[in-house]
């Protein structure tokens, strides 16, 4: 009986363990089967954004992403948790893409056979420094991609970094996969004048010096997602239909006819992108920088551009625009004495200089003039200065997340602003916009100088060089600091219905190459000459009524002919109606520099020029055309915002003036060091106490308890 | 002093406040499994063996509780002991967010999954503690069991591992590995399905990739 019962009670547990393993299984399965994740991150750090999950929804093909890397095991230790942020970051494409998208991992390094192949796609494994225990080591990462779309189109990313962050590897993935899935690519019209002075600068291994610039690197750039095409606006040609945003870079030599094809294609609703400059600056073989005017408007022109952007809004002079606070110059390399020799130096050059994002009214310089008790008229002004860059734009708004908060570099920029009267801005009806990128407060317009060459004649010696540069900035500070402090605009966008510049004037007609002189015979013989702005306003010689009986005379045939096409040719040159005020939205930017995207600038082919990268100019370029509403499936993706987590003890606008940094840092860390101590001995000073608190409790319940049975 | 020995080595090692480095408490959390599984062993092996060798085990089962009954209020007095300390350990996150704007869904979430990897662990030092009289036995058996599940779940461990077992031993490991899942919630790490298990079958885990042979690769056309 008791043996029966034991057995029972055996069956039952046994039972139930399976069961419960049983349901545990299940779990299991089903937990593996339908996945749920979740990124609590409030920044969204693994989360892929909008821009790339619109890419991949609209995917009508598949994507086979083939990734040639180092496995993890060959990785050095620094990077290899890093690389899991890559694969994470690819898993994340396998699933958004719904099948559309693939993975395949390739080690080119166990098998000849992937490494050849790779190397013929053009991805090459980089050396690596790996600091062991003892000794450095170089070791081998390949890291490279093949991005195959539909069996047929290819992209390859021949090696790319290690990021802990998945909007790196979005960066690199999303556009060619949109540019590979894209069946159509948006047409941008580009009416681009090249420099007539010389850049690059052959002195420190430079290409080109001396040679005149073109914009065509920044085309390359964008040519992978858009079809960037020349617009002829010469023989009074208009700007094409199928063009609907046109980038104006450098306008040099405007006739009315070209600037009335550029009113037109506002009032038709289209996006102009105007680079100006209002001078150039040549970088010749010695480097002079003496100044060559821009001039906008041809020679023979009556009306002229400032006035045609003054209409829609625009403001601009002929003014050179300079930056004299040091932290936003760009840097000129160059050949000073040092305590070793002849060494390379930097100077901060006060005319190529970027917009920052620093809201400049709440800058350490305001605060410390409000705490040395300033004027108050002076302190309100101070006040009102405007953060250098419109974080509220879409497009700007990555400038202020990475690259320390800079733009792009703007070389001898011009100024540019809205119309304003009495500090407001007074825009046509129907239009909005706003400066989009300013200077510091301790920036200046003057004319442009006939040379803002620092370093002094290239045949000096090094001692003539340091002088001119001392010679510079004292005529330069002198300058500024005569001035008061004000900022100026170097980008300003608008959009609305602008209003046409040649509403009430003349319409400029079309100039047609000039027919061969015929030579002098019967007067009455010569055709009727059409009117050039108005082709059918007068019948043309063919279109005489005639009264001819009788079979068509052959002669007369090819007459009738020839006079079809002519009119047809006629119909075909003649002007759309003239349009006074834009019927539907349009956008108009202004940016005060060209030379941000001239080609030896963003081919980083400006030698001495020092930190500066033209994969920024590049990169805004780029950025702004998407902007521009071309591509907006991708801004999301430049725009994506990390927030800054790092500890910090001491306010950086309390710091003054003349405190040591040194001694600063030495208080943070004695600072951090007595917190961290509290912060962890603090609890385990709880425990003890509580143990304590419990053991006199317990201490003095037993001396009752004994005290209450009668002992001691 | 179980408690007192467990805040000062997780706060020595894993808490940080160096100006100017990330406001981040990833060290800590990946540092919270090994130490559970050093430290929960101590805990656990009282809960049954004690009971056992004092004999009061038999008095505890005439008490008017059921076995469940006993079996959860002893799981929850360890478990609860944990929480407690886990609570403890909330300054360091406060301190954080007050000097380096702390990000603090990761780090909740890091504090729940420590709870259930708290109540897991809990529950297998209750299993050796069950299992034998000697405290030391149920301690070393526990200590041994846990640690070899943690660090069998650590890729670099695995990525080791990797050189001299096969790769599906590497995927079970990684299957049954508390940490594989731990991590996966703290850090995003390698997250173990069912398709990452077939993956490994098939020779292609995903943490440790192997060189395929050129020829299986997709020629020109889409797999």
């Amino acid at each position: 009986m008791t043996h029966n019962r034991q057995n029972g009670y055996v069956l039952i547990a046994v039972t139930r363990v399976l069961l419960l393993l049983w349901l545990l299984a299940l779990v299991v399965f089903f937990a593996s089967r339908w996945r749920m994740r979740s990124d609590v991150t409030s920044d969204g750090l693994y989360t892929l954004t909008g821009s790339t999950q619109k890419v991949l929804s609209g995917l009508k093909d598949r994507v086979l992403i083939e990734a040639y890397l180092t496995p993890d095991d060959k990785l050095p230790e620094a990077v290899r948790d890093v690389r899991r942020m890559l694969k994470n970051c690819l898993d994340e494409y396998v699933q958004l893409g719904k099948g559309k998208v693939d993975v395949e991992y390739l080690d080119p390094q166990s098998d000849n056979a992937i490494k050849e192949k790779a190397e013929r796609l053009g991805i090459k494994g980089q050396q690596l420094r790996e600091s062991g225990a003892k000794a450095f080591s170089i070791v081998e990462i390949w890291q490279g991609m093949r991005i195959r779309y539909g069996g047929s189109k290819q992209k390859v990313i021949p090696f790319f970094g290690f990021s802990p962050a998945t909007s790196y590897y979005e960066g690199l993935l999303t556009p060619p996969i949109k540019e590979l899935s894209v069946e159509t690519k948006p047409k941008i019209g580009v009416l681009a004048f090249p420099t007539e002075a010389g850049g690059g600068n052959p002195m420190m291994g430079g290409r080109g010096g001396g040679q005149p610039q073109r914009f065509d690197k920044v085309r390359e750039v964008a040519k992978g997602r858009y079809e960037l095409t020349d617009v002829d606006l010469n023989e009074g040609k208009l700007v094409p239909d199928d063009v609907k945003t046109l980038l104006l870079i450098r306008p040099k030599n405007l006739t009315d006819r070209q600037k009335y094809a550029l009113d037109q294609f506002v009032m038709r609703g289209g996006k102009l992108v105007v680079f100006c400059d209002t001078v150039e600056y040549q970088i010749g073989k010695q480097r002079d920088l003496n100044s060559n005017p821009v001039g906008y408007d041809a020679p023979d022109s009556r009306l002229k551009f400032v006035d045609m952007l003054a209409q829609w809004g625009v403001r601009t002079d002929e003014k050179l625009v300079s930056d004299g606070l040091s932290g936003v110059q760009e840097q000129f390399g160059y050949v000073t004495q040092g305590y070793f020799g002849n060494q390379l130096a930097m100077l901060p050059y006060p005319y190529c200089f970027h917009a920052v994002d620093k809201d400049w009214g709440e800058a350490d310089f305001v605060k410390l003039l409000a705490e040395d008790g300033a004027d108050e008229a002076k302190l309100k002004a101070y006040r009102s200065f405007k953060p250098g860059i419109d974080k509220d734009n879409a497009f700007l708004k990555s400038y202020a997340q990475g690259l320390n908060g800079r733009g792009p570099g703007m070389f001898w920029p011009c100024r540019v602003e809205l119309e304003e009267r009495d500090g407001k801005p007074t825009l046509p009806e129907g239009v909005t916009g706003s400066v989009l990128m300013r200077t510091s407060p301790v920036a200046m317009t003057e004319p442009p100088p006939p040379s803002v060459n620092p370093f002094g004649s290239p045949y000096g010696t090094l001692r003539d060089r340091e002088t001119a540069i001392r010679r510079f900035f004292n005529e330069y500070s002198a300058r500024i600091n005569s001035e008061n402090r004000q900022q100026f605009g170097l980008m300003v966008g608008l959009s609305g219905t602008f209003p046409s510049f040649f509403k009430g004037k003349a319409i400029p007609p079309r100039k047609k190459p000039e027919e061969p002189k015929k030579e002098a015979g019967d007067p009455l013989a010569e055709p009727i000459k059409s009117d050039p702005h108005n082709a059918d306003s007068q019948p043309t010689s063919a279109s005489q009524p005639t009264s001819v009986q009788g079979p068509p005379n052959p002669a007369d045939q090819a007459a009738k002919d020839a006079a079809e096409a002519k009119k047809k040719e006629d119909e075909k040159d003649k002007d759309p109606a003239f349009l006074e005020v834009a019927p539907k939205t349009a956008q108009l930017v202004v940016i005060g520099d060209s030379d941000l995207i001239r080609d030896d600038l963003i081919g980083d082919d400006y030698a001495q020029e020092g930190p500066y990268s033209g994969q920024v100019g590049a990169r805004f370029f780029s950025g702004l055309l998407d902007w521009l509403g071309e591509d907006q499936d991708l801004m999301e993706l430049t725009n994506k915002k990390v927030t800054t987590r790092v500890l910090t003890y001491t306010s950086q606008t309390g710091l003054k003036s003349n405190q040591d940094l040194e001694e600063v840092q030495r208080a943070e860390d004695r600072k951090a060091s007595r917190l961290r101590l509290a912060v962890i001995l603090g609890p385990i000073v709880l425990v003890l106490g509580a143990w304590a608190l419990i053991g006199l409790s317990r201490a003095s319940a037993k001396k009752a308890f004994l005290a209450s049975v009668g002992g001691r | 002093v179980f408690g007192v020995l467990f805040l000062l080595v997780i706060g020595y090692l894993t808490y940080s406040l160096d100006p100017n480095t990330a406001a981040t408490m990833q060290l800590f959390f990946t540092f919270v499994p090994v130490l559970f599984a050093i430290f929960l062993p101590a805990l656990a092996m009282r809960l049954w063996a004690e009971e056992r060798k004092l004999g009061t085990l038999e008095l505890l089962m005439t008490f008017p509780v059921t076995v469940p009954q006993l079996i959860l209020g002893k799981f929850l007095a360890a478990f609860l002991l944990l929480l407690l300390l886990l609570v403890l350990t909330l300054p360091y996150p406060i301190v954080l967010s007050i000097y380096g704007n702390l990000d603090w869904g990761p780090v909740i979430l890091g504090y729940v999954g420590a709870m259930l990897l708290a109540s897991a662990y809990v529950a297998v030092g209750m299993l050796f503690s069950s299992l034998t009289r000697e405290q030391i036995v149920a301690c070393l058996l526990a200590l041994g069991t846990l640690f070899f599940l943690t660090i069998i779940g650590h890729p670099a461990i695995q990525i080791k591992m990797g050189e001299a077992l096969p790769d599906w031993v590497i995927a079970f490991f990684s299957a049954i590995s508390p940490f594989t899942y731990f991590s996966s919630i703290t850090t995003r790490g390698p997250r173990l399905a069912r398709r990452d298990l077939l993956r490994a079958l098939r020779g292609d885990h995903p943490l440790r990739e192997r060189a395929r042979p050129a020829g299986q690769e997709a020629q020109g056309v889409m797999p």
